[in-house]
């Protein structure tokens, strides 16, 4: 028994175990079947979702706008938190700024958005990029500011100028603090394109999802909100692919420093 | 007119005054060793004249002209070798660091990485990362990389400092070897008086803090030097027992 705990079945044996207590729960009319479905209903109804293609159309929207806000996040945050852990002064220009936007919680942008920019993909795409900016930008200062200076120094001792300190030496090293930013921003992506669909779209997988509870289609909307958990889980894993592939001397460095 | 030459330079730090008044000369091809009391700014007088750190008085002249920023005639070999090397890049495109942004295309950047990592016996280790080597080793891409770049003043800063003793005595002959093989001249900041001794032609003894040239003593002993040999000999240890003496006084 406790050869099976320390196995990696365990976790996907309880996973199995909710669903068929979630089976059992629904079908034997203890809770309102309408507000919940089985499992199984809800599974057919994710299925059809996929075996009509109608997946595809939910989730290309939601795709598109989600990576355009994340990658302009991406390079604006770097872009100017190099600027702020390279400069004294951007950073005493900037850093009172961003304290005070920081704490303000994204979704409460959305109507400020709407009232610019309307209910299109512009509106969302400004908001998923705001509220991803503000993870990229913290990391990638502070992963700036941490540059050993023996490695500046070794720089400026090969007389290295400015610009090639700073693509050879400092983004390098500031990289895996970027990519922690990078993570974080990943997951309030997928919120904050949720939650502007929510609020006003006529597509997308948040739109979905309201739109199928709106309009009483139960087993739709909890199919959805499955697609998010397993969206969320593959974006996931493509960072962490992509982070192993980029950052492999930092991962085998500190494993090695563990052992 | 000397090759390097140093007239009175002071440093301070807030109202902490690490050297003051510092001249000396150092000619062409010369191994000069550097010793002092532990904290009296060996590493302060060295990074001066690496440029690397601005002198609060006086003035520092390479080949005539002052000296007011890193040079490409001047590399600087720090201490802290596991720090200085980038931990992102293998052996091989470490040593290629200072090769790239020169001018020189990649097959005589390739070819040249290839010859240093030889010649600091890494053969077989180009594409290892640091990590994954010892520190003897990491310390030995420090001076593959600094070699290849092809300076004629090596500035060594505590070089072999946190080694042990097999590598550490490995690794001053490997300096030895490429000092005299490529006609450097090295300026070699040491603690370890038998070190100063073993490698240097001359060493320079700093007072404590503020640091001012207390003697500069001829280390009168042939090349190649041995190990064992050269540390037996009488004027070995007539040398050291100076030395001592003014280091550390009784």
């Amino acid at each position: 028994m406790s050869g099976f705990f320390a196995s990696k079945w365990s976790g996907f044996a309880l996973i199995a175990l909710l669903l068929a207590g979630w089976e059992l729960l629904a079908r034997s009319g203890v809770v309102a079947t309408v507000a919940f479905p089985s499992f199984t209903r809800v599974f057919d109804a994710f299925w059809t979702l996929v075996s009509t293609g109608q997946m595809t159309g939910l989730l290309l929207p939601s795709l598109a706008r989600l990576f355009a806000g994340y990658l302009i996040a991406v390079a604006l945050g770097v872009a100017l938190g190099v600027l702020m852990g390279y400069f004294r002064q951007a950073y005493v220009l900037f850093e009172p700024l961003t304290e005070l936007l920081r704490p303000i919680p994204s979704p409460a942008y959305v109507p400020i958005a709407i009232l610019f920019l309307g209910l299109g993909n512009e509106m969302k795409i400004f908001t998923i990029a705001f509220s991803c900016f503000f993870p990229v930008l913290l990391n990638t200062y502070s992963g700036v500011r941490a540059v050993d200076v023996i490695q500046i120094n070794t720089a400026r001792t090969f007389g290295k100028g400015a610009g090639a300190t700073l693509r050879k030496v400092i983004l390098p090293a500031a990289l895996p603090q970027i990519f922690t930013g990078m993570r974080i921003a990943l997951a309030i992506a997928l919120i904050m394109v949720v939650i502007s669909e929510m609020v006003a779209s006529v597509d997308g997988i948040g739109y979905f999802i309201l739109n199928a509870q709106r309009s009483f289609r139960v087993p739709d909307m909890y199919a959805g909100v499955i697609t998010l958990g397993l969206l969320g889980y593959a974006l996931n894993a493509l960072f962490v692919w992509l982070e192993r592939h980029v950052l492999r001397w930092h991962i085998d460095a500190n494993r090695r420093e563990v052992a | 007119m000397s090759f390097l030459s140093l007239q009175g330079v002071s440093r301070t730090f807030g109202s902490f005054t690490a050297l003051e008044g510092l001249s000396l000369e150092v000619e062409r091809g010369e191994f000069l060793a550097i010793v002092g009391p532990s904290g009296c700014g060996k590493s302060t007088l060295l990074q001066i004249i690496g440029g690397l750190l601005a002198p609060s008085g006086g003035s520092v002249r390479f080949g005539g002209a002052a000296v007011s920023g890193p040079r490409r005639e001047m590399i600087y070999v720090f201490q802290q070798y596991n720090r200085s090397l980038f931990p992102w890049r293998t052996v091989r495109r470490n040593v290629a660091f200072g090769l790239e942004d020169t001018g020189l295309d990649r097959v005589e950047i390739e070819r040249k990485c290839a010859e240093y990592i030889e010649l600091v016996g890494l053969k077989g280790f180009a594409e290892h990362y640091p990590h994954q080597l010892s520190g003897g080793m990491q310390q030995r891409v420090a001076v593959a990389r600094a070699l290849a770049f092809g300076a004629d003043v090596v500035l060594m800063d505590e070089p072999f400092g946190s080694v042990d003793a097999q590598t550490r005595a490995d690794l001053q002959d490997l300096v030895l070897r490429l000092w005299r093989e490529y006609r450097l001249t090295v300026l070699f900041v040491t603690h370890d008086i038998d070190e100063a001794i073993y490698v240097s032609q001359k060493v320079l003894v700093l007072s404590r803090a503020p640091a001012r040239v207390r003697a500069v003593l001829a280390t009168d002993l042939p090349y190649p030097r041995h190990q064992v040999k050269t540390k037996e000999t009488p004027a070995y240890l007539a040398h050291r027992r100076d030395l001592y003496s003014m280091v550390m006084p009784a």
